[in-house]
């Protein structure tokens, strides 16, 4: 049965690629000279500023009847260029090796004249991915090199595989994003279930055409024609801008997540090997939350972390003790060891699922929209901490994660969506005075004002020095390289925090007529409101774009020494779009003194790829931070 | 099973014996090992250090044939939680098609005293990781218990066989092939074909295949702190070695019986080797020990030609490639040129194995032909397959990319190459590997590089020219023009020569066609960030007859300090070249003020820069600073700085003079170019003739 079904796929799948090769399979010539400039060629002009073009991608999941998992993944690739060469010679094929079995249907390359070359046994070979190799726990993960033979500039190569679980699964589940790195021609997703069997699914972003269920049991979606482009991170999922379908055969969420939630809690028992150094890491600290958080530091530290390859609900989670033992942690491990951690301390962490995108879709249990797992400690009066357990307690999370879904796994799991952010919730202030110092230097006052999602609360509460390191940081970037001298917290709150602080710049000796550069600093924190992923100089971005909804704003008075004269500041500028709002102000006062104000106001937290140019307006105006002294 | 399988099982087990005996007489009990690693010190001995070698001893026993046995036995003591996670699990890594590899014993001596057996059942025998070289490579993985500063892991690990540099011999493995109704993937350590584990009557295959040769390069000196590492030696008795200690010096003893003669190489109190970016390769810094039974390089030269004679064939759709590709050419240059472009860049850069033979004997010219990829050596062989085809004299070499060779006949390649012997005897050297994209015969990122070439004659090491860096010229030619508000419009036109021309080629053939403005974008924020780029055209970087270019028309709003009469800018095309661009590496590779390491850079250049900006009328420089120039041994610049015709000129150029800069070097090196940067890019102010400041 399996044979009569691939060979009418490989049938299927080569008139596909037949038909896109058009006129290039009709010449027929064997010399790569004569090969030139037929089908290929039009295809390239087809796809201008292409390295390739996906003819035919599909992923057929089935539900056998007795359980079991199949995946199929088949896809013809026509390579331009040598780009294009590099990312689809040597495909890898991931899979569980334990737990899977893979089965390569086809793999072969047709050249510019129409020759079919297969790969040969040599040319498929089982790896160890990187990632792994000093993770023993993790090897089961394996992956299969296919080295094409026959590409060149203009062929197609051919890949068709099926991983098979050996093992049964309680439900299917799945999300496809439907978004391209190269012009893709047809991407088709099939799910075949048993008869009587039911799927819920969903099509996230309204572009996906509704699933052709004609023949019963087998859903398909199929969409033509996604443009291709080179991710850009922009700290977005995907699917909250891109055609998306998910997927699932489990009946009910809840008992989904109860059962993920159960299986994580039974992994995560207290940790006796661990109490000697948890004790001593939460002695003599007197909150619960500055314990939570001195586990939370410990938990970090006592593991290497584990980049694996596979989704972070792809392979059970190991026990905490083991975890603990082995050095190294996946993702979902370290959330393991965490909670055992805490549980050692007497705390009652819940595991929680966060969304890969802003929301997870309403009816479909598919745990695949879940990306990444934190873990929640209640406070008391309501109050958690929501801790990452690969990186440090560094800031309010609820700013990073706005909008996300949170699915808390307890006995009675619950979805949350983490409201959106308002600008109003986040401010970073940054106001500097400079007034002439020793030796032709400066001496200058500061007040840093961090509100909501720049509060460094946390950050400068990780050891004793936390402030003084903070400070001492942010301003050696301030003019070239400023030097702190004293600081003073008039209030350091989870949600706000007012500092102040003096320092000096010494930016050397100037002779007459010569000029001094100083660049005007931006607010402390503002990284985090997501202006730092965009390059000035870029000037288009496929991809959306996270931003905190914020103020950002500087002021900045300089008194130039005697003998100093203001050549030139920023032009006064105001500026305001769909993404916020930008603004440069610059007074001379009689008194001698020149003011300078910046400021950026972000009311989105998404940038889409649309409104990219916008953005990218704003934040160069914000830019412009150059102040010119001359001595005269 | 043949005689001579017989024969060598026989020497095979008594040499086995030999080293067992021999490694039973280093060993220590357990009180001295507890006494060596309490000796060895604490962390505060050894600052940024995780861990600390106590010792590593390697004794190896050779047999007649060749085959050698190695003992290795380690004892590292654990300083941090770092050095504790960094030991959490231990890799071992074999190649089943020219060694094999048992791990004997792991063994944790805990600080309180008590010493734990790890269990080697646990340990997984696996694929290893690979990327483009898919040749089979294997390793076993031991998961230790969990470890705290103050323990030591005791490793005992015995290894039979050969290996040739990164040329291993491999076999492949893994998922099997379409077209035998479907194959399934092998479970990892599931003791499947692949698997290392082995019967003493598969000697055969860890003979060196140059049999009775030996040869070892070995390293005193790592990533961290060393207390002793030993290297003994046991050879037959008619069999000698050469040797020399490279790079430093090492103990030594050397003493005789009827059986042999038994080397010792040590050292003792090695401070970990510094990690710093760029620094050369490990085998160029760090003492070694180099030795070989082979008499001279002509010998290996001999055996590499014999072992490639009847691979180079053609078929009849090489011949007809050959006939297409040199049509019209009247020169030999233009045709081996052609042949290897062809073999450049239609043969892809992705090695599999084709079972015996692999890894020190190129693919049959016939089989990289069909396959359209392989490593160097299988590119190399097409290039020769193709070149005799066309009835020229072509062999087969071996070199090193990257780093020396020393003068021991000790295997110390990494790479293969072509060579092409002239009628008069000289040869010229091709490599398809390095010059895709590229105008060079030989890419000069291989200059001063060591290599031998196998002749039926012999051929003694050579060395590869040094090639000046005005050979590599990128040139750019800046037209611009700044208004009275400051805006800046211009033209950019950059341009290489040989090794630049390649790397302008590569960096825009390469990447990928729908982010190249970004890319080019990424370029010109050197510039500015505020940067527009208005217009861009890129050559065709596989058009060998044309000269390869990048064109950018571009503006900067407000680019100049425009005030009060006053214009006051940088150099645009010497920003480019100074800021953090690949277009001058050696500015962007300068930011330690001193180093311990050389600063390899691969290859010299020169980026010369021809700009003229026009500016409003009437403005005169306030402070022209009119030239600047210095020398050096490895860097010298020259730049002039001229106004004319209401324009502003910055000429000259920047000289990389070498790829290595040795430590004590560096200093003068990294002055040369900060000098050369901060005149280049220093702001010029132009004020309007007459004054109105």
């Amino acid at each position: 049965m399996r044979n009569v079904t691939t060979h009418v796929l490989l049938k299927s799948i080569l008139a596909v690629v037949a038909a896109a090769l058009i006129a290039g399979s009709a010449c027929g010539h064997s010399a790569p000279a004569a090969a030139a400039g037929t089908g290929w060629k039009e295809m390239q002009l087809r796809y201008p500023g292409s390295d390739a073009v996906v003819l035919y991608d599909s992923l057929v999941v089935t539900l056998g009847s007795d359980n079991h998992i199949a995946k199929r993944r088949h896809r013809a690739v026509m390579l331009f260029t040598d780009n294009a060469i590099n990312r689809f010679g040597d495909p890898r094929i991931l899979f569980n090796a334990a737990t899977q079995d893979l089965t390569i249907l086809a793999a072969r390359v047709r050249m510019r004249d129409g020759r079919i070359v297969e790969v040969r046994k040599n040319a498929v070979n089982q790896t160890t991915p990187f990632a792994l190799d000093l993770a023993p726990d993790y090897v089961d993960w394996q992956e299969t090199v296919i080295t094409h033979m026959g590409i060149e500039k203009g062929c197609v190569a051919e890949l068709h595989y099926v991983i098979a679980d050996k093992n049964p699964s309680p439900y299917l589940s799945g999300v496809e994003v439907f978004s391209a790195e190269d012009p893709t021609e047809e991407r088709v997703l099939v799910v075949k279930l048993p008869p009587g069997m039911t799927l819920k699914s969903a099509s996230l972003n309204g572009e996906v055409s509704p699933p052709n269920a004609s023949v019963k049991g087998v859903w398909v979606w199929t969409v033509r024609d996604i443009p291709g482009r080179t991710p850009f991170d922009g700290g977005a999922w995907e699917g909250d801008y891109s055609p998306v379908v998910c997927y699932s055969t489990a009946s009910d969420r809840q008992d989904l997540l109860s059962k993920l939630g159960a299986g994580l809690t039974a992994k995560s028992t207290p940790l006796p090997a661990a109490e000697t150094s948890i004790c001593g890491a939460v002695k003599d600290l007197a909150t619960d939350e500055e314990k939570v958080l001195a586990v939370h530091r410990l938990a970090i530290g006592a593991v290497t972390g584990v980049h694996v390859p596979y989704a972070l609900l792809a392979a059970p989670a190991r026990d905490a003790a083991r975890i603990y033992d082995s050095g190294y942690a996946s993702p979902l491990d370290r959330a393991v060891l965490l909670a055992a951690m805490l549980r050692t301390a007497a705390f009652e962490p819940a595991f929680v699922l966060v969304s890969a995108g802003k929301a997870a879709s309403g009816d479909v249990p598919a745990p695949e929209l879940f990306s990444r797992i934190a873990v929640s400690v209640p406070l008391g009066d309501g109050a958690e901490l929501l801790l990452d357990p690969a990186a440090p307690f560094e800031h309010d999370p609820s700013f990073a994660l706005a909008g996300k879904t949170l699915a808390y796994l307890g006995p009675v799991p619950r979805l949350a969506q983490l409201p959106a952010r308002a600008v109003s919730d986040s401010r970073s202030e940054l106001a500097l005075v400079l007034k002439p110092g020793k030796d032709g230097g400066f001496e200058g006052k500061g007040t840093a004002i961090l509100k909501g999602a720049f509060s460094p609360y946390y950050l400068v509460r990780e050891n004793e020095n936390g402030l003084r390191d903070f400070l001492k940081k942010r301003v050696s970037g301030f003019f070239g390289g400023a030097e702190l001298v004293s600081w003073n917290p008039r209030s350091l709150e989870r949600n706000e925090a007012e500092i102040d602080f003096t320092f000096t710049v010494s930016p050397g000796e100037k002779k007459k007529g010569e000029r001094l550069y100083l660049s005007v600093p931006k607010p402390m924190e503002s990284s985090l409101s997501g202006i730092e992923r965009v390059r000035l100089e870029r000037s288009q971005c496929a991809d959306a774009i996270n931003i905190e909804p914020c103020v950002l704003e500087v002021s900045c008075m300089i008194e130039p020494a005697p003998g100093w004269k203001m050549v030139t500041a920023p032009l006064p500028a105001n500026e305001e779009n769909e993404i916020g709002a930008a603004s440069v102000d610059f007074a001379s006062r009689a008194d001698g003194t020149h003011v300078f104000r910046k400021r950026l106001q972000l009311d989105e937290n998404l940038v889409a790829q649309t409104r990219y140019a916008d953005f990218r307006s704003l934040l160069r105006t914000f830019h412009e931070d150059r102040i010119v002294l001359e001595r005269e | 099973m043949s005689n001579r399988s017989k024969h060598a099982l026989t020497i095979s087990a008594i040499a086995l014996l030999l080293a067992i005996l021999a490694a039973s007489a280093f060993a220590q009990t357990d009180d001295e090992i507890r006494a060596l690693v309490a000796k060895a010190g604490e962390a505060k001995d050894y600052p940024d250090a995780g861990l600390v070698a106590v010792f590593e001893k390697i004794d190896v026993t050779v047999e007649e044939t060749g085959l050698a046995h190695y003992r290795r036995h380690t004892l590292t003591k654990i300083l941090t939680d770092r050095g504790a996670l960094a030991k959490a699990a231990l890799r071992f890594d074999y190649d089943p098609a020219s060694n094999f590899i048992a791990v004997e014993s792991v063994r944790i001596f805990r600080k309180g005293g008590a010493v734990e057996i790890v269990d080697l059942a646990t340990v997984r025998d696996l694929f290893a990781p690979a990327s483009m070289i898919y040749w089979g490579a294997r390793m076993k993985v031991a998961q230790l218990p969990r470890l705290a500063p103050g323990d030591a892991v005791e490793v005992k690990t015995y290894k039979k066989g050969f290996e040739i540099a990164y040329l291993a011999e491999g076999e492949g493995g893994g998922a099997g092939a379409p077209g035998t109704g479907g194959a399934t993937a092998a479970a990892p350590g599931s003791g499947e074909r692949g698997s290392g584990e082995t019967t003493a009557g598969d000697d055969e295959r860890y003979i060196p295949p140059m049999r009775g040769s030996f040869y070892d390069v070995v390293y005193f000196q790592e990533t961290y702190p060393i207390k002793t590492k030993r290297y003994d030696l046991h050879m037959p008795k008619d069999k000698p070695v050469r040797y020399r200690v490279y790079n430093g010096s090492l103990y030594s003893a050397q003493s005789f019986d009827d059986k042999g003669t038994h080397y010792s190489w040590w050292i003792e109190d090695v401070p970990a080797l510094a990690e710093e970016p760029r620094s050369a390769e490990a085998p160029d810094i760090v003492p070694k020990l180099v030795l070989a039974t082979l008499s001279s390089w002509e010998e290996k030269s001999r055996w590499f030609a014999a072992i490639h004679d009847t691979i180079y064939n053609d078929n009849g759709e090489i011949k007809r490639l050959v006939k297409d590709l040199t049509a019209g050419l009247k020169t030999d240059v233009e045709k081996v040129t052609e042949l290897q472009h062809w073999s450049a860049q239609e043969i892809r850069y992705s090695g599999v194995s084709m079972g015996k033979g692999e890894g020190y004997t190129h693919h049959p010219g016939t089989m990289s032909y069909a396959d359209r990829c392989g490593v160097c050596k299988d590119k190399a062989g097409m290039l020769i397959t193709l070149m005799r085809t066309a009835g020229y004299d072509v062999w087969p070499a071996l070199t090193m990319a990257g780093a020396r060779v020393e003068e021991v006949p000790a295997d110390q390649f990494n790479h293969s190459v072509v060579a092409w012997r002239h009628k008069d005897g000289t040869f010229t050297m091709l490599d398809p590997t390095w010059v895709p994209f590229s105008t060079e015969l030989w890419s000069s990122a291989e200059q001063e590089q060591h290599y031998v070439i196998g002749t039926p004659e012999g051929e003694g090491l050579m060395v590869t020219p040094y090639s000046p860096p005005e050979k590599h010229v990128l040139k750019v030619v800046s037209r611009g023009a700044v208004d009275k508000d400051g805006n800046l419009t211009g033209t950019l036109h950059l341009e290489g020569t040989n090794y630049m021309d390649q790397r302008m080629r590569r960096w825009l053939g390469t990447h990928k066609r729908d982010d190249l403005r970004a890319y080019v974008e990424g370029w010109l924020a050197a510039i500015s960030p505020g940067v527009e780029v208005t217009k861009l055209a890129i050559g065709d970087p596989l058009d060998f007859k044309k000269r390869f270019a990048l064109d950018v028309t571009y503006r900067v709003p407000r680019y100049a300090v425009a005030e009060g009469g006053t214009l006051d800018f940088a150099s645009p095309a010497w920003k480019l070249g100074f800021g953090r661009t690949p277009l001058l590496t050696a500015a962007s590779v300068i930011d330690l003020e001193k180093r311990e390491l050389p600063l390899f850079i691969w290859n010299t250049q020169a980026y010369e820069c021809d700009e003229t900006i026009a500016l409003p009328s009437g403005m005169k420089p306030r402070d022209l600073s009119k030239e600047s120039s210095k020398t050096g041994e490895y860097a010298a610049y020259r730049m002039e700085r001229s106004v004319a015709g209401g324009s502003v000129a910055n000429k000259g150029v920047v000289l990389v003079k070498r790829r290595t800069i040795p430590a004590g070097d560096y200093p003068d090196f990294r002055a040369i170019l900060k000098e050369a940067g901060d005149y280049a890019t220093r702001r010029v102010i132009f004020e309007r003739e007459g004054g109105s400041r």
